[in-house]
């Protein structure tokens, strides 16, 4: 894999709980233009994962470089390019869609906002939302503004932590469209955490399979499927998962 | 099936939640608050002379009679006025025995015999609080205060159900009236006895017509709680038994329905717990025909000020209830305290008035930092998204903080402005503006000076002490959350005395070094206070900066984890 165009790398990721283990010695590179999904079972350590390369919470251990630049010693530049969608979306309960937007534009100084802002909330049909408080929205909606306020400054490195959650089959189509177009038309790189396995097969171009905070294997299907063995002929990421996965294992998350 | 299902529910609940307790209590945060709770009840209930001075054991029960009797006349206003009272299911009871093999009778006793162990729970308490002050039989009281209890809930869900098959506003009319007749009853009944200033007047009071006919069928649903022996016991409790079968039997019999009425209320109860009291607005009341802001926010620029923006809509739009509760109780303490203050307060007319606005500023300059928590302590479950941005870790605690300081620091100034302008004369004393000016400019300075290390003092407890201050919205916890708050709040009054102290002994300093060098009382009074204020924000600024590494290791999960 080449990393010389990564925008991810992450080397050696540890997260450590007191007692608990959520993220053990992870490995992995995710090139700019390049969807990968990170998959495990519940409280394999995906959301810690990604919050420790969000920059969200500092690893115990581990190299963190997002974006060209080291996340423990310049996290400003790291945040400037990344965005992270959390699986419940938060807003902020007496703003508006529209001031929600607006908020996040001036966080990451965009003179053009109004303009960004106007083609987001047009993508995601939420142009008559925009007066709206969070309580009027119902989940799904509270969900795409989340996605438009991390979308805003066009980031060149996107977490997504179950993104379609709530979403209606518009929601998820146009939600798929919008996550495949920023990787392969304006080169981010993304890595989206989901349990709908066949969303993870359709969009992305690799995975990496956690458990217990582990990695178990990453890389491309084609890749995977030449690793291991006792895989039906034509596997599926299903196939796969439950093939690396399937015994019985604790919890790791304390969340 | 009922009964086992229900003892089964209230066995499992009540074991769960003493073991919960019982688990917390191994953590000092925890056990502090437990002990000053038993010391507080020990002390003021049970140690002191409570009810030594009400008279006789006979006049003590009559008083209590009467008390339970009105008691009981709230409870039924109340139940006749709020909706749902005695089917306010929970959305787990809805969606795990709704669907099960009851009747409706059935779902009913579950509730109504749910709150009956809840009520004996109640009486256990209150038992132990009054009963030795006021000469109950403990063993009497509890049942009988268990009875008086399961009657009103009987006839509140009874009286529930029948209105909900009214689906006019003139379902309100009952309770309307039944509200209105209790003062009504209650100032021809003070006509006519000519008040009761003494406790033991109110047995007289209540035994007056035409309070007594609201009263007189009350008392012998409290009859049984005041009993002296078995006899009296089984005698006061008939009426009150066949009060509760009639009510049971209509229920029965009646078979009507409360399933839409439940549903619509579990979903509040729901809302309301995840909310708090904010999750009753309409939802239509959430789009905001004109979304105003204060002022524009430039699409670039510092990131603080985009937070003082945020928290400054979001007090905007804050409930106007909650607004209009801190300024009301603030003007009824100030006002309490200016007319009993007497001649501490003095002055008349315009200096008076002046004077309660300042006492309204004490109490806005003490609750405001606790009331308006739209700062960090609201959006730590946010952290996320806003750890997730480049905003470094002291603009964005100083731009949470300051939001709340504006709008605590404008409505201060308004006021104080407004009290110096009506300040003139006191006695012989003339407050000229060449003596309230320099006054008035120090206070601002230090007005603005004391809200930022407060809301910084609180905010950055949020952030060092995640378990020890309420966090969020939605309903306040539970007892047993009293100890980190007493904890935390200690915590907090050590955290501001060390920061103030600097402050306040180079303001001393400095006025000392002004009247020294000949300068008026006044101007060097000014001078002084303008003096400390610098200091006390300088301590403030110091604190965010210390606690910008905090910020950055902060993982609320982590937090809780840790906690529990």
């Amino acid at each position: 894999m080449n990393s010389t165009n990564a925008l991810i790398q992450v080397t050696g990721l540890t997260k450590r709980y007191d007692e608990l283990l959520a993220a053990n010695n992870l490995d992995f590179v995710v090139p700019a233009g390049t969807i990968m999904g990170l998959l495990g079972p519940n409280g394999a350590g995906k959301t810690t994962s990604m919050r420790c390369m969000a920059g969200i919470i500092p690893p115990t251990a581990g190299r963190l470089i997002i974006g060209g630049y080291d996340l423990a010693a310049d996290p400003m530049h790291v945040k400037q390019q990344i965005a992270f969608v959390p699986d419940t979306p938060h807003l902020f309960e007496y703003l508006t869609v529209e001031e929600h937007l607006r908020f996040a534009g001036r966080v990451h100084d965009l003179p053009d906002v109004e303009a960004r802002m106007n083609r987001l909330l047009g993508e995601f049909e939420l142009e008559d939302k925009r007066s709206h408080l969070p309580g009027a929205l119902s989940r799904g909606m509270q969900q795409k503004a989340a996605i438009c306020m991390a979308f805003l400054h066009d980031p060149r490195v996107i977490f997504l932590d179950e993104p379609l959650t709530g979403l209606d089959p518009l929601g998820i189509r146009r939600m798929k469209n919008s996550i495949v177009h920023r990787a392969r038309e304006q080169g981010a790189a993304i890595i989206v955490s989901s349990h709908q396995l066949e969303l993870i097969e359709e969009i992305c171009d690799e995975i990496c399979i956690i458990q217990n905070g582990e990695k178990v294997i990453s890389g491309t299907l084609d890749f995977i499927h030449a690793e291991l063995e006792g895989l039906p002929d034509d596997p599926t990421i299903e196939d796969i998962f439950f093939h690396l996965t399937e015994r019985p294992t604790p919890a790791a998350e304390p969340n | 099936m009922l009964i086992k299902s229900v003892l089964y529910y209230l066995g499992c609940t009540t074991r769960n939640r003493v073991l919960g307790i019982a688990r917390r209590m191994r953590q000092p945060k925890y056990l502090i608050g437990v002990i000053a709770i038993v010391a507080y009840v020990y002390f003021f209930f049970v140690k002191s002379d409570l009810g030594d001075s009400l008279g006789g054991p006979s006049e003590k029960r009559q008083m209590a009679e009467a008390g339970l009797a009105l008691m009981a006349l709230v409870q039924i206003a109340a139940a006749w006025l709020v909706q749902g009272r005695g089917i306010a299911f929970r959305e787990s009871e809805v969606q795990f025995l709704f669907p099960r093999p009851f009747s409706r009778f059935q779902l009913l006793m579950f509730k109504w015999l749910v709150g009956i162990g809840a009520q004996l729970f109640s009486a256990l308490i209150l038992a132990l609080l009054f009963a030795r002050g006021v000469a109950f039989e403990l063993h009497y009281f509890v049942l009988g205060f268990v009875l008086f209890q399961a009657v009103l809930s009987a006839h509140s869900l009874l009286f529930t159900l029948c209105r909900s098959q009214i689906k006019t506003r003139a379902r309100y009319l009952p309770g309307i009236a039944l509200v209105v007749s209790i003062p009504v009853c209650a100032v021809f009944t003070w006509e006519t006895t000519g008040g009761a200033t003494d406790p033991r007047e109110l047995i007289d009071f209540t035994n007056t017509r035409p309070l007594s006919h609201l009263l007189g069928p009350l008392k012998l649903l409290a009859a049984p709680i005041v009993a002296q022996t078995a006899v009296g016991f089984a005698k006061a409790s008939v009426i009150p038994l066949i009060v509760l079968l009639v009510h049971l039997i209509a229920i029965r019999i009646g078979n009507l329905s409360f399933e839409d009425e439940a549903l619509k209320l579990a979903a509040k109860i729901q809302e309301v717990r995840r909310s708090g009291l904010r999750g009753l607005r309409s939802k239509k009341k959430l789009v905001l025909a004109k979304p105003g802001s204060p002022w524009p926010l430039a699409p670039v620029g510092q990131d603080w000020i985009a937070l003082v923006w945020k928290n400054v809509i979001s007090i905007s739009r804050l409930s106007r209830q909650t607004i209009f509760r801190i300024v009301g109780a603030a003007f009824i303490l100030a006002y309490v305290v200016s007319t009993r203050g007497g001649d501490l307060w003095g002055g008349v007319g315009a200096t008076r008035v002046g004077f309660i606005l300042l006492a309204v500023l004490g109490y806005v300059t003490v609750l405001g930092p606790s009331l308006l928590r739209v700062d960090l302590r609201i959006d730590i479950p946010h952290f996320d998204v806003l750890k997730s941005m480049p905003i470094r870790a002291r603009s964005l605690i100083f731009g949470e903080v300051m939001g709340t300081v504006v709008v605590l620091w404008f409505i201060q100034v308004v006021v104080c402005v407004i009290a110096a302008i009506f300040i003139t004369q006191e006695d012989e004393q003339v407050f000229g503006w060449d003596m309230k000016a320099p006054l008035l400019g120090a206070m601002l300075c230090f007005l603005l000076a004391f809200d930022f290390l407060i809301l910084t003092g609180e905010n950055l407890l949020a952030l060092w002490m995640p378990g020890f201050v309420r966090l969020g919205r939605g309903a306040k916890p539970s007892l047993d959350q009293m100890g980190p708050y007493i904890v935390g709040g200690l915590a907090k009054l050590i955290g501001m005395f060390i920061l103030s102290l600097p402050a306040a002994l180079f303001g001393t300093a400095i006025g000392y070094a002004c009247h020294w060098l000949q300068l008026s009382e006044v101007h060097s009074i000014s001078i002084g206070i303008v003096s400390g204020s610098i200091i006390l924000a300088w301590a403030g600024f110091a604190a965010i900066q210390l606690s910008e590494s905090r910020y950055n290791r902060f993982d609320l999960s982590s937090e809780r984890a840790t906690a529990e």
